[in-house]
């Protein structure tokens, strides 16, 4: 058996490729492997096949938190600032740059219409909100108000997890 | 298996929106006040209303009672002829057993019940022992809500106006709103400068860039600490005063961030402050 990358670069790549695949595809692309009769030439003990493993979770997390920042909008006509943790819990830190910088950012909430805005936040009111009808449930307003970021990262993570967690060899 | 469904219905309303069906019972004495206050058409209209409330949801320490009627059900409710975006028709003292007094709005939109709005958070002794004191009649919900303008907008040299239009571009400006709409509009906001009675004595509203003057059409913002009046606003950001203050201020009130402070004791420098862009920032 080879031991280094180098030794047989193309057995390595093969291994990591795998790894990567079968992280990313939910180990679909495993079975089909399995089906075809070519999973004989893989190892998925290897370090190749782990590292194309983790490296196939970290692609996972960085999709799922690219769409989360493309949800989570940006400052444009008719969007405001949707705080998630609201700017009067942050003012209570005394800093600036957590009420401005982390405050504001879409860490910490979206760009969302006024219409939406009043569904979660029980201290917006908006021009015309007695025409918006009720505001969310408590708990619903709290998972509505969650950064877009962190619910694509969290759903690329999961993703990402239960393909390096799922071991079919 | 109509029941099984109508159950299903409320609970999907209250995962959805929380909430309860049932008003409490100081809130619906005062509903009750003002059916006695109505006329009996007007009455019949509001029990009607009350029978079909479907949820009901309450924010600012239970200061704001909001009333709301079945998704896709609103034509099925009759309504009142005001059909004006934020009718106050009445305003009731309580007098709860233990504690101070307190005053109730009651609020349509749209020729339906909206709101009831108090201006102190209701204490639980009020559910038992609460009397409703004086109540006034505000406007007539049984007719339709009356034009805006009443005249030409005073814009003469030495006007408040006149001195706003020369430090920023205003435009469509309106003539102020009859006298007696201004003298109600003003006894509930409470103590206001003089210059912002002033201002509303020569105009019911205008637009200078992002901002609007309200005139008497300001609305009443009922947070958990204070309620403000959104006298000029972005939509976002207001210049508001607080109600029921012992002496008046103009606050700078933030919506996006929940913050209200104070910018000055006269209206118009603070109005032209914030259209300018110049309002001080906050010092966190």
């Amino acid at each position: 058996m080879v031991s280094g990358f180098f030794s047989d670069p193309l057995y390595h790549s093969a291994q990591f490729c795998a790894g990567y695949g079968d992280c990313l595809s939910l180990n679909t692309t495993y079975y089909f492997r399995e089906w075809l009769g070519w999973n004989d030439v893989i190892d998925g003990d290897s370090a190749a096949y782990a590292a194309g493993e983790l490296f196939g979770f970290g692609t996972s997390l960085v999709i799922g938190s690219g769409y989360g920042l493309r949800a989570a909008g940006s400052r444009g006509a008719g969007l405001e600032f949707s705080h998630s943790i609201a700017d009067r819990f942050l003012k209570r830190t005394g800093s600036t740059f957590v009420r401005r910088r982390f405050g504001r950012s879409v860490l910490n909430g979206n760009y969302v219409t006024p219409a939406r805005h009043f569904r979660h936040d029980p201290f917006r009111y908006p021009i015309g909100w007695r025409s918006l009808g009720p505001r969310y449930h408590p708990a619903a307003a709290a998972l509505d108000r969650t950064p877009w970021l962190l619910r694509g990262a969290g759903a690329g993570a999961a993703w990402g997890g239960i393909g390096l967690a799922w071991d079919p060899w | 298996m109509g029941s099984l469904v109508n159950s299903l219905r409320r609970l999907v309303t209250y995962l959805k929106y929380g909430g309860t069906r049932a008003l409490r019972p100081y809130e619906q004495r005062c509903l009750e006040r003002l059916r006695v206050l109505l006329s009996e058409d007007g009455g019949r209209i509001l029990e009607r209303q009350l029978a079909a409330i479907d949820l009901v949801q309450r924010y600012s320490n239970d200061r704001l009672v909001l009333l709301h009627f079945p998704e896709g059900g609103t034509d099925s409710v009759e309504r009142f002829p005001n059909r004006s975006d934020e009718c106050r028709a009445a305003r009731m003292r309580l007098r709860p057993s233990h504690g101070g007094a307190l005053t109730a709005d009651v609020v349509f939109h749209a020729g339906r019940l909206s709101s009831i709005e108090f201006n102190k958070t209701p204490s639980d002794p009020l559910e038992e022992g609460s009397v409703i004191g004086d109540a006034t009649l505000l406007e007539d919900l049984m007719v339709e809500a009356p034009g805006e303008v009443v005249g030409p907008p005073v814009l003469m040299p030495g006007s408040l106006l006149h001195e706003i239009s020369q430090k920023v571009q205003i435009e469509n400006v309106t003539g102020p709103a009859p006298e007696g709409a201004v003298t109600r509009f003003l006894s509930l906001v409470g103590a206001v400068p003089t210059d912002y009675a002033g201002l509303l004595r020569e105009t019911d509203g205008f637009k200078a860039g992002d901002w609007r003057f309200m005139g008497t059409r300001a609305r009443r913002v009922t947070l958990p600490s204070k309620t403000l009046w959104l006298a000029a606003e972005t939509g976002q950001v207001a210049v508001c005063l607080e109600e029921g203050g012992a002496e008046a201020s103009v606050l700078l009130y933030d919506q996006i961030d929940d913050e209200s402070r104070e910018i000055g004791e006269a209206f118009v420098p603070a109005l032209l402050q914030a259209v300018l862009g110049l309002a001080p920032e906050d010092p966190g």
